[in-house]
């Protein structure tokens, strides 16, 4: 990785900022659907109380 | 070829006067919370905070003053400033703590520095929730300086040794001159982290006035929050650490700011740049999402089939909080430690070791083996095993993607699984010793000696005030090894070793 | 280097001169550098005044439910858990009683006794206070006035209902000990309310002892040594200044 040779504007801020916030709560949508597909899976089998 | 010469006056000249300039930066940070602790009028924290940045910065003005020298900083004694930084940083870092009467004896002061300047987060001081709040914005600032601090000499340094660097940081350049990389990284990780910083704090403070915070105090938790989430380093203004909130809005800012600082600056480079494809085609990206997942999903498994609970939303709460707080190494807990023992189950917690254990992105803040090393020497097993399986003739190459597509070569698998290995056995014998007090269950062992080695911080009520000396320092050990990622640690050892070799012949090198 | 000779770290055959000794020596000091640094701070922690406890006056604290903690697993069979049960002894909860074995407690109303700290959430009819029962809270009061360690905070989450949490007053942080609240209430081990979280839901309230400032005597030791540290500190750096200029 090539560091540091770039100038970046506050507008990369704000766009690197965003990004990685989308792709946090992207991956915690995902995750609140497997888990929710895991729970409805168990209790189907009849799993836990 | 080896790494380490014996070194001279003039190679311990250089390492001096780099380690004095990070003691200098030490003695600066501890002036931070000075005027806050004189508006608070917390005059023997002020007192213990100006002692140390005394201490700290009569002795970098000194190593300024006299063991000025011209020559460049190489590799090896890069290695050797950035070991001396953690061990001997901790122990200047240590002396406010010592003086402030809150710890057992000087060993469990130098455990809570280590513990703050390697993100780790497991802390042994007594009575927490009646801290100064300069006392506590300076082991704040503490986890925030080590996480950047690890960030600029891994990006940096740790990079420029190319190849032969055992840690394995792929690298473009092969640059001999360190500082001139280190300025310019640290330039990019300072961009990055205001930036964070600014999004994240304001975040943080609305969801802590939401939740019910007065204005100062959800300044202050937003701070601390922020410093210690982006450096994933997981210490907590509050001895109940994220339980003390009760809001789902502060949790998922602060999973939102671990994610963040767990993610590889190569891929905020990437990001910064417009780059988004990156993250999806990055190694890292997929190790974590795949690796991520089967733990959530054997963790989310473990804790409806032992009962613990039965709702989404409480697992999302607390099982999927408590792992990215694992797999990002910060180490915030929403739980009680001992209920990971006592309320969890076996399978949970075991997902839980899982997920320390392999830990997050290199070049990031996280600790862990961390996910490129993981997916590397999978690839390698994988390799092997198909150049089993396919005839002699058969040429079989495989590759994976940081940047650009790269081909795995023998000696970067081999660099991976080495390190992999190291951290296997800094976790067995954190372990191990913990076993020898008995009265630990091997769970508590294990998960404490995971916790620490990698840089976590979840605490599943091993460490505490009043710990087991020997095990304190055995716990110190592993968190300085894992997190200069063994390599800086054994270049040390080369160099101290060196003095007690008796010189025969003169060595060339080959 | 990669094959690199002659760049760094003094290389191409070793180095000249008695230089043996002379590292030697550099490491010697730097070690004994820092075992001062160590004594340092330890006589200065040793030298602090010792302060009187601030102990808060609570008349008729009840006894805990059990002497010592009891563990227990998710995996014990339900006969364990209530034989745990009889054991129990009228009195109040502990948090370190009831993370041993939160199952034990789940949907029993308990009594508990703690100190409220770092802050009272109010919100959606209510608040959520931190009830602390450690010696800090019940015996000795917060360290800073007395100087006796006794080991982490431990406390339970309280929900209180509006009605109960108006006369709190401030939460106990530094230089103040907090409100110390008698709850009567029902445990809930994974409190749907709160996320799973293990929560204690109050019916009633009773500050025992109100919310008390609390100072800590001035270490005069300390401060003279930070001064001197101080004055060291810019004396050296001014040196290092005319050097460099020098």
């Amino acid at each position: 990785m090539v560091v540091g040779r770039e100038r970046f504007t506050p507008r990369a801020d704000v766009r690197g900022v965003a990004t990685v916030v989308a792709v946090g709560l992207g991956m915690l949508g995902v995750a609140a659907a497997v888990v929710a597909g895991v729970v409805a899976v168990l209790r189907l089998a009849g799993v836990g109380a | 070829m080896s790494a380490v010469l014996r070194p001279s006056v003039e190679d311990l000249r250089l390492i001096g006067f780099y380690l004095g300039r990070v003691l200098t930066g030490l003695g600066l940070l501890m002036l931070v919370p000075l005027p806050l602790a004189a508006v608070l009028r917390e005059w023997n924290a002020l007192s213990a905070l100006l002692l140390g940045a005394g201490i700290a910065l009569t002795l970098g003005a000194l190593a300024d003053a006299h063991l000025r020298s011209r020559r460049q900083l190489g590799w090896s004694h890069g290695m050797v400033v950035v070991a001396l930084a953690w061990i001997v940083g901790s122990a200047v870092a240590a002396v406010p703590m010592h003086v402030s009467g809150r710890f057992a004896d000087p060993l469990a002061a130098l455990f809570e520095a280590a513990s703050a300047l390697t993100t780790t987060g497991m802390s042994v001081i007594n009575d927490l929730d009646h801290l100064e709040a300069s006392m506590n914005l300076y082991r704040h600032l503490l986890q925030i300086a080590g996480g950047l601090g690890i960030l600029i000499v891994v990006l940096a340094l740790f990079s420029a040794g190319g190849s032969r660097v055992s840690t394995l940081y792929v690298s473009e350049a092969r640059d001999e001159r360190i500082l001139p990389n280190v300025l310019r990284t640290s330039r990019f990780i300072a961009r990055v982290t205001v930036a964070f910083g600014v999004a994240g704090t304001t975040a943080l403070a609305v969801a802590l006035l939401a939740a019910g915070f007065g204005p100062w105090r959800a300044l202050e938790h937003a701070v601390s929050l922020f410093f210690s989430s982006f450096s994933t380093g997981g210490f907590s203004v509050m001895q109940s650490s994220m339980i003390a909130y009760h809001a789902p809005a502060v949790e998922v800012v602060v999973l939102l700011i671990m994610f963040a600082g767990m993610l590889s600056f190569g891929l905020h480079h990437a990001v910064w740049r417009g780059d988004v494809a990156e993250v999806r085609r990055h190694v890292e990206t997929r190790t974590l999402a795949l690796v991520g997942t089967s733990l959530l999903v054997l963790l989310t498994v473990g804790l409806v089939r032992s009962g613990t609970y039965g709702d989404v939303t409480a697992i999302l709460r607390r099982g999927l909080f408590t792992l990215v707080s694992a797999i990002s190494s910060t180490g915030h807990q929403v739980n009680a430690g001992d209920t990971y023992l006592s309320d969890w189950g076996v399978l949970a917690p075991a997902a839980l070791v899982g997920a320390m254990a392999i830990g997050g992105m290199a070049s990031s803040t996280a600790g862990g083996i961390k996910a490129l090393r993981v997916a590397l020497a999978v690839k390698a097993v994988v390799h092997d095993i198909r150049r089993f399986l396919l005839p002699e003739s058969a040429v079989v190459v495989t590759t994976y993607h940081v940047g650009r597509r790269r081909i795995l070569r023998p000696d970067v698998s081999r660099a991976a699984t080495t390190v992999l290995l190291l951290y296997v056995v800094s976790f067995l014998l954190g372990t191990m010793v913990a076993l020898t007090y008995g009265g630990l269950d091997v769970t508590q062992a294990l998960f404490e000696a995971v916790s620490v080695g990698a840089n976590i911080g979840i605490s599943i009520g091993v460490v505490q005030p009043g710990m087991p000396s020997w095990l304190q320092l055995v716990y110190v050990v592993q968190m300085l090894l894992g997190r200069l990622e063994f390599v800086a640690v054994l270049v040390l050892v080369g160099y101290l070793l060196s003095f007690v070799r008796t010189p025969r012949r003169r060595r060339r090198p080959s | 280097m990669s094959g690199a000779a002659g760049t760094s770290g003094g290389a191409a055959g070793g180095t000249v001169g008695p230089r043996g000794g002379r590292t030697r020596w550099a490491l010697l000091g730097a070690v004994a550098l820092l075992v001062a640094l160590v004594g340092l701070a330890s006589a200065l922690d040793r030298a602090a005044p010792r302060a009187e406890r601030s102990a808060p006056a609570i008349a008729d604290l009840p006894a805990p439910v059990l002497d010592a903690p009891i563990p227990c697993r998710r995996s014990d069979p339900d006969e364990v858990v209530t034989a745990l049960a009889d054991r129990l002894r009228p009195g109040r909860i502990t948090a370190a009683i009831v993370v041993a074995c939160p199952r034990l407690f789940d949907g029993r109303e308990v009594v508990h006794v703690g100190e409220v700290v770092g802050d009272v959430l109010r919100r959606d009819g209510g608040a959520w206070v931190t009830l602390n029962d450690d010696p800090y809270a019940l015996e000795l009061g917060p360290f800073g006035a007395h100087r006796e360690r006794a080991g982490f905070n431990t406390g339970l989450s309280v929900w209180l209902p509006d009605g109960l949490h108006e006369d709190l007053g401030p939460a106990g942080r530094h230089g103040r000990r907090g409100a110390v609240l008698r709850v009567e209430g029902v445990l809930r081990r994974a409190d749907p309310a709160d996320g799973g979280g293990l929560t204690v839901r109050a019916v009633s309230a009773e500050v025992l002892a109100p919310s008390t400032p609390v100072t800590a005597p001035v270490d005069r030791t300390l401060a003279t040594a930070a001064g001197v540290a101080a004055l060291t500190a810019a004396a050296a750096g001014l040196h290092a200044r005319r050097r460099r200029r020098g």
